[in-house]
C-alpha cells in the first residue's frame, strides 16, 4: 500500500513537470502551429538563472523572478527570430532548425559559464520528507503537480475572464477570423511564446530541487514534455496536463514495478501506441480536409 | 552549360570517386583517413535519410536508433558468433530495414509532428534497449574487441576499409539519384507535395512512404554497421536523440530533396567541429549559431538555395520536347467504357458533425456524356465529387463505378479502374516540372519495379522512355510542350489548369471528374476550355464538370443534376434546368428574378442618401 | 448622391492574385455614409476576395482602398477594424470553441479602454436586436444553428462598432425562413445609419433591401446601378446562367 502512494505521489511530482513543459508546448502551438524545440532549454534557463542569481546573494524571490523575467524575453526573442520568419510558408520545417540551433547555442553557453556540473537548487521544501500514508515524498513534490494543476486552472480562468486569454482561444481557433474582429495575431503570437517560457522558466525552477540543475537538465525534459503534449492532443489544455501527469505516474510505476531500466522503453513505446490508435492525440481535434 | 547542368551528378561521382581514390595519400596519417571514413559513413545515411525527409516529406527525428540497430546486429554477430564482415553488413541492413517497416506502419494514420514523436519515441527506445539489455549490448560499456574486417579472408587494411565505405558511399549516392530519377522519385515528390492528387493518379501513397523508411533504414543500418568495423568498438552514447537531430540537419543544412544536399550537409556538419576547435569551449556556441545563420541566409539548404540562384541566372535548360505528337487517342488508347452507366449514386448520405453535406442523393452518369454538377455555394458538389473519387467516406448509401460497387474503395483504387479528377483549386505538384507532373500520373502503368529503377536496367530505361513520350505527348495535346521544363509553380494560373487535366489523362480515364475547371480562368481561356472538354468527351471519356461559370457549363453538358442543401433539387437538359423554378429559387433567393421589376421598388431611387 | 460629400469607402482598381489567379481585376466601388450596398454574383466571380481585400484579411496585388479618405490597402485586418470598417466573413467563422458571450467580447475586442464604458449599453441593444442569442449567452456557440451563428457573427461584428459593415455571403447554407428574419434586421441597422456593403448570391432578396447594387461576373464588375434598376434586369440573369441556350 505505501509503496503505491510512493509511486503516485513521486509520479504525480514529475509529471507535473512534463504538464508544465507540454502546457508550454501547447500554447505555442496554439498562436504559431509551430513546435520550439528549444523549449527544454527554457528551464534549465529558469533553474540555473535562479542558482546564478542566488549566488549572487540575491534573495530567493527575487532571483525567482528574475529568471522567470529572463526567460519571458528568451522567449519573446525566440519566436521573433526563429518561428515568425518561418511561419508565413504553411509547409516549412525551417523553425525546426532554428530552434534547435538556438537551443544549442543556450545549451552550450550556459555550460562555458555556468560548469558542466549539475547543482541543487536549494529549497526549503526539499530538506525534509514528509509521510503521507506510509510514503515518504518531498513537499517539493507535491508542490510541482499541485502547481501544474493550479496554473491550468489560472490558464482555464485567464481564456474566459479577460479580453486576452478570449484572444488566445480565438487565435488558436482561427487566425483569419481572429484578425477580423480586430485581434493582433503577430502580438497574440509574441505573448502566447512569453507566456509559455514564464512556464518554462519557472517548471525549471520547480523540479531543480528534485532532480539538479544542470546545462543539459532541459533535453530529456523537453523532450519528454513535446511527447506528452502530442499525446495528450496539442490542441488541448487540460489534454496535455491529464496526459502528463498520467505519463509520470505511469513511469514511477515502471520504475518501481518492472525496473528502472524499463522506464524510457515502456514510456516511449506507449507513446508511439497511443498515437496509433488516437493519431490526433488522446484529446486533440481531428481536421477534416478539404479539396 | 546544359551538358552540366544535366550531368552534374555523374560529373561529381566521377570526381568523387577520383578523390576518394587519392585521399588516403592525400590524407596522410591513420588519424585524417578515419575521420574521412567517418565522414562517408555519415554521408550514406544521410542520403539514405534524405530519401525519407527530402523526397517524401516525412521527418524522422528516431534515424539513430536505425543506426544503433545496424551497429549492434553487425556487433554482436561479429563477436558473439563470429560473423564476418560482409555477412555482417547484409544482416545489419536486412535487420534495419525491417524496422523500418514497423516504423512506416504509424504513417497510414499518423501526420506532421505527431508523426516526428513516433520517431523520437522509436529512437529513445532503441538508445534505452542498448543501455539496459545489458547481457546482450554491454549497457555503458558497450561492445568491444569488433575484430578486423575481412573480404574474401583477407584482412583489410585502413586504406582498404576507406575504399570499401567509399564504395559504398558511391554506390548510396547512385541509387539516391536513380531513385531520384524514377518514377519511385517522382511518386515520392508528388506524395509529398499532394497526398491527396498523388492517390488520385493511381499511386498508393502507403506502400510509397513504406518503401521509403525502408530505404532509409537500410542505409541507416548499413552505415551502422560500417561504424562498427571502422571504430571496434560502440557505446550507447553514439545513437542518442542528439545524434538523431544531427543526422536531419545533415539533410537539411545541405538542402532536402536535392541529390548532392545530403553529402554537402554529411561533410559539412562532420568536418565543423574539427573546423570549430579553435573556438575552445565555445565551439558548439558558435555550431549553432552558424546553424541559425544558414537557415536565415540560405532557408532551402546550401544545394538547394545554390541551385535556386543558379537557375535565376541559367533558366531550365531546354531539352527535347517534341514526344512523338500522336493524336490523344493513340497515348492513352481510351477504350470504349463498358456498359450503359458508367457511374451510378444510390442514396448517398454524408454528414460532417452534425451537418448534412449529402441527403440521400441519386445520380446517374451514361457513359459518353458530359454532365454538369450545379447548385449554389455549398450545396454538396465538392462533396459528391469527394465521395464518388474515395476521398470521403460515405455514412450511408452505395456508389457504382462501371458497374462494379467501389464504395468502400480508396482513391488510387479507383484511379487505377480509369477514374481520374482535377480539384477545385488545382492540386499540381508544385515544385515539379511540367513534364514531372505529367510523367508522375503513368506511375501505376509500370512493370519493372525498384529494383529496374535502381539498376537502370534496359527493361526499366525503354519504359521510362516510353511513358516520357507519352508524357510529352499530352503536354502537345493540351498545348504545354513549351513550359514543359519549368515548374509547375511557375506557369500561369490557366496553364495550370491544362496541366493539371493532361495529368489526369495519363490514368486513361474512363470517367473524369472536373471540379469548378473555369474558376479563376480569363474569358478566353474558357473558351479554349470549353474545346478541350468536347474534344475529350469525343474521345469517349464521360466527363462530370462541377461548374459555376453557367455559360460554360450549359453550353457542354447533355445532362445536368442540381444540388441544393445537399439534396438533389434538378435533373434534366440545360434548358430544363435553366427554366426550374426550383432552380431559379436556390440560385436567387425567389423566383421573382424572372418577372419584371415590381412597379413600388423604383421609389428606391429615392432612398439614396 | 452629394457630390461633396466623402465617400465612407472607396475601392479604386483593386486586383487580388493569388499566385498565378486573378481573383480579382480592376475593381472600383464606392459605399457612401449611410448607403446600403448589395454586391452580387455567382460563385466565384470575385465578391469575396474584394471584402477580403477591403478587411486586410488578404493583400491586394493592386489598386487602392480610402476608408474616409484614409488609405487602407494593404493593411493587417486588425488596424482595418480600428479604422470603422467590420466584416462578417463567408461561413461565420464564429469561435465555435467559445461560448455566445465570449464570441460577443471579442467582438469589442478591438474598442479603447475609454470605449469600454459604452459597451453594456450596445450589448445590451444587441441582444435586444437579437433576442435568440440573449437566451443562449453561456452556450458554447459551435452548438448553435445556423441561423443563430449567422446571428452571432452579426452582433459580433456591430460591437466594434462599425461605420460600415460588411457581409458576405449571409445567406449560405440557410433556409428561406431564416433569411426573412435577418433582412429586416439589417434594414432596421442600415436605417439606424449603419452603412452596409452585403455580397449576396441571392439577387432578389439583396435588391430588395439596397439602394444600389453592383454585379460581379468573372472577377469583375460588369453592371451596376440602382437596386430598382438591377431587379429583373435581363442581364443579372445572364451573369448568373450564362447566354440563353434555346
Amino acid at each position: 500500500m505505501s509503496s503505491v502512494v510512493q509511486y503516485l505521489l513521486a509520479g504525480l511530482g514529475i509529471g507535473g513537470i512534463y504538464a508544465l513543459v507540454a502546457l508550454g508546448f501547447h500554447i505555442m502551438w496554439s498562436s504559431a502551429k509551430a513546435v520550439n524545440f528549444a523549449h527544454g532549454d527554457t528551464l534549465m534557463l529558469g533553474a540555473v538563472l535562479t542558482i546564478v542569481f542566488l549566488d549572487f546573494g540575491l534573495p530567493m524571490s527575487v532571483a525567482i523572478a528574475l529568471a522567470i523575467g529572463v526567460s519571458v524575453i528568451f522567449g519573446v526573442v525566440l519566436e521573433r527570430v526563429a518561428i515568425r520568419p518561418f511561419a508565413a510558408q504553411a509547409r516549412s520545417i525551417g523553425w525546426m532548425l532554428t530552434t534547435i540551433a538556438i537551443g544549442i547555442m543556450l545549451e552550450s553557453y550556459a555550460t562555458i559559464s555556468f560548469g558542466a556540473f549539475a547543482r541543487p537548487l536549494p529549497s526549503p521544501l526539499a530538506e525534509k520528507p514528509v509521510i503521507i500514508l506510509g510514503a515518504g515524498v518531498f513537499p517539493q513534490e507535491l508542490l510541482i503537480p499541485l502547481a501544474a494543476v493550479a496554473i491550468v486552472g489560472l490558464l482555464y480562468f485567464f481564456q474566459r475572464r479577460t479580453q486576452l486569454g478570449r484572444a488566445m482561444r480565438a487565435v488558436a481557433f482561427n487566425r483569419e477570423a481572429a484578425g477580423i474582429v480586430g485581434i493582433n495575431v503577430t502580438r497574440i503570437a509574441m505573448i502566447s511564446f512569453a507566456l509559455a517560457s514564464a512556464l518554462g522558466g519557472l517548471s525549471g525552477i520547480l523540479v531543480a530541487p528534485v532532480i539538479q540543475a544542470s546545462a543539459t537538465m532541459g533535453l530529456l525534459l523537453g523532450i519528454k514534455g513535446f511527447a506528452v503534449a502530442i499525446i495528450g492532443g496539442i490542441t488541448s489544455a487540460p489534454g496535455v496536463v491529464i496526459a502528463g501527469l498520467l505519463y509520470g505516474v505511469i513511469e514511477k510505476f515502471v520504475d518501481g514495478y518492472i525496473s528502472t531500466a524499463a522506464r524510457e522503453a515502456v514510456g516511449f513505446s506507449i507513446v508511439i501506441l497511443v498515437l496509433m490508435i488516437w493519431p490526433q492525440g488522446l484529446f486533440g481535434r481531428k481536421e477534416i480536409v478539404k479539396v | 552549360m546544359m551538358w552540366l547542368s544535366r550531368n552534374l551528378n555523374w560529373l561529381f561521382a566521377v570526381v568523387a570517386a577520383v578523390l576518394i581514390l587519392a585521399m588516403p595519400d592525400i590524407a596522410g596519417n591513420e588519424y585524417a583517413l578515419r575521420f574521412y571514413t567517418l565522414m562517408l559513413i555519415y554521408t550514406i545515411l544521410a542520403l539514405g535519410l534524405n530519401v525519407l525527409v527530402g523526397y517524401t516529406g516525412l521527418v524522422s527525428l528516431g534515424q539513430a536508433g536505425l543506426y544503433a540497430i545496424g551497429a549492434y546486429t553487425a556487433a554482436i554477430l561479429a563477436t558473439r558468433l563470429g560473423f564476418g564482415f560482409v555477412p555482417c553488413l547484409i544482416l545489419g541492413m536486412v535487420f534495419a530495414g525491417s524496422f523500418g517497416i514497423l516504423l512506416a506502419y504509424p504513417t497510414v494514420r499518423v501526420r506532421g509532428v505527431y508523426l516526428a514523436v513516433v520517431t523520437i519515441a522509436f529512437g529513445i527506445i532503441v538508445e534505452n534497449i542498448a543501455i539496459e539489455w545489458d547481457s546482450l549490448t554491454g549497457s555503458w560499456v558497450g561492445i568491444s574487441n569488433v575484430p578486423k574486417p575481412t573480404l574474401l579472408g583477407l584482412p583489410l587494411n585502413h586504406k582498404m576499409y576507406f575504399y570499401i565505405v567509399g564504395g559504398c558511399a558511391l554506390a548510396a549516392f547512385a541509387v539516391n539519384v536513380n531513385i531520384m530519377n524514377s518514377r519511385f522519385g517522382r511518386a515520392m515528390l508528388a506524395t509529398s507535395q499532394s497526398e491527396i492528387a498523388a492517390a488520385s493518379l493511381g499511386i498508393n501513397v502507403t506502400a510509397l512512404r513504406t518503401l521509403a523508411f525502408v530505404l532509409s533504414a537500410v542505409t541507416a543500418g548499413a552505415a551502422g554497421v560500417l561504424y562498427v568495423f571502422l571504430n571496434k568498438y560502440i557505446s550507447p552514447d553514439i545513437f542518442s536523440f542528439s545524434d538523431s537531430i544531427r543526422f536531419l540537419l545533415m539533410v537539411i543544412l545541405g538542402g532536402a530533396g536535392t541529390t548532392l544536399g545530403p553529402v554537402v550537409g554529411a561533410g559539412a556538419l562532420s568536418y565543423l567541429p574539427e573546423l570549430l576547435q579553435q573556438f575552445g569551449e565555445w565551439q558548439r556556441f558558435v555550431y549553432g549559431a552558424l546553424l541559425a545563420i544558414v537557415m536565415f541566409v540560405l532557408p532551402r539548404g546550401i544545394v538547394g538555395s545554390a541551385a535556386d540562384i543558379l537557375h535565376r541566372f541559367f533558366p531550365a535548360a531546354r531539352r527535347e520536347t517534341d514526344g512523338d505528337k500522336r493524336p490523344l487517342g493513340e497515348i492513352v488508347s481510351i477504350g470504349p467504357a463498358g456498359g450503359e452507366v458508367c457511374l451510378e449514386a444510390k442514396d448517398l448520405s454524408l454528414h460532417f458533425g452534425g451537418l448534412a453535406a449529402l441527403n440521400n442523393v441519386n445520380a446517374q452518369l451514361s457513359s459518353g456524356e458530359i454532365h454538369g454538377l450545379i447548385g449554389p455555394n455549398g450545396a454538396g458538389k465538392s462533396t459528391l465529387l469527394n465521395a464518388v473519387s474515395g476521398i470521403y467516406r460515405v455514412n450511408s448509401g452505395r456508389v457504382f463505378f462501371l458497374g462494379v460497387d467501389t464504395t468502400d474503395m480508396r482513391s488510387h483504387q479507383l484511379a487505377r479502374r480509369g477514374l481520374a479528377r482535377t480539384f477545385q483549386n488545382t492540386e499540381l505538384f508544385q515544385e515539379m516540372t511540367v513534364l514531372d507532373n505529367v510523367w508522375a500520373g503513368f506511375h501505376s502503368d509500370y512493370r519493372t519495379g525498384l529494383f529496374g529503377a535502381i539498376l537502370r536496367l534496359p527493361s526499366y530505361r525503354k519504359e521510362e522512355e516510353k511513358h516520357r513520350r507519352a508524357a510529352l505527348d499530352l503536354l502537345n495535346f493540351v498545348g504545354l510542350t513549351d513550359y514543359a521544363y519549368e515548374k509547375a509553380k511557375s506557369l500561369p494560373f490557366g496553364f495550370q489548369r491544362k496541366l493539371e487535366i493532361a495529368r489526369a489523362l495519363a490514368v486513361r480515364p474512363k470517367l473524369l471528374l472536373l471540379d469548378e475547371p473555369a474558376a479563376g480562368l480569363t474569358q478566353s481561356e474558357i473558351d479554349d476550355l470549353r474545346d478541350l472538354i468536347i474534344q475529350l468527351s469525343d474521345h469517349g471519356i464521360t466527363i462530370v464538370v462541377v461548374e459555376h461559370h453557367m455559360e460554360l457549363v450549359m453550353a457542354i453538358s447533355s445532362q445536368m443534376t442540381v444540388l441544393d442543401y445537399g439534396e438533389v433539387i434538378a435533373k434534366g437538359t440545360a434548358a430544363e434546368v435553366q427554366e426550374d423554378p426550383k432552380v431559379i429559387e436556390a440560385y436567387f433567393g425567389s423566383p421573382e428574378m424572372l418577372a419584371p421589376p415590381p412597379e413600388e421598388r423604383l421609389d428606391d431611387a429615392e432612398r439614396e442618401p | 448622391m452629394n457630390e461633396r460629400a466623402q465617400p465612407l469607402l472607396e475601392v479604386n482598381n483593386l486586383c487580388v492574385s493569388y499566385g498565378q489567379v486573378e481573383a480579382v481585376r480592376d475593381v472600383s466601388l464606392k459605399v457612401m455614409q449611410g448607403e446600403f450596398v448589395s454586391i452580387i454574383g455567382n460563385n466565384g466571380s470575385g465578391k469575396t476576395s474584394t471584402l477580403k481585400a477591403i478587411a486586410g484579411v488578404v493583400k491586394p496585388s493592386g489598386g487602392s482602398i480610402r476608408i474616409q479618405g484614409a488609405e487602407a490597402q494593404g493593411l493587417a485586418a486588425h488596424r482595418v477594424v480600428g479604422m470603422g470598417v467590420s466584416l462578417i466573413p463567408e461561413g461565420r467563422q464564429i469561435f465555435s470553441d467559445q461560448t455566445v458571450d465570449d464570441n460577443l467580447m471579442l467582438g469589442a475586442y478591438s474598442r479603447r479602454r475609454r470605449d469600454l464604458d459604452s459597451f453594456d449599453d450596445d450589448f445590451q441593444k444587441i441582444l435586444q436586436l437579437f433576442p435568440v442569442l440573449a437566451e443562449r449567452r453561456r452556450q458554447i456557440a459551435g452548438s448553435l444553428s445556423g441561423g443563430e451563428q449567422q446571428m452571432l457573427a452579426l452582433a459580433r461584428g456591430l460591437l466594434s462598432r462599425p461605420k460600415l459593415l460588411m457581409i458576405d455571403e449571409m445567406s449560405l447554407g440557410l433556409a428561406p425562413r431564416v433569411l426573412e428574419t435577418l433582412f429586416p434586421v439589417l434594414e432596421r441597422l442600415n436605417r439606424e445609419g449603419l452603412a452596409i456593403l452585403l455580397v449576396e448570391q441571392l439577387a432578389t432578396m439583396a435588391l430588395k433591401v439596397a439602394h444600389r447594387g453592383y454585379v460581379f461576373e468573372n472577377s469583375r464588375i460588369t453592371i451596376s446601378g440602382s437596386a430598382s434598376e438591377l431587379a429583373g434586369n435581363k442581364q443579372v440573369i445572364e451573369a448568373y446562367f450564362g447566354r440563353r441556350t434555346n
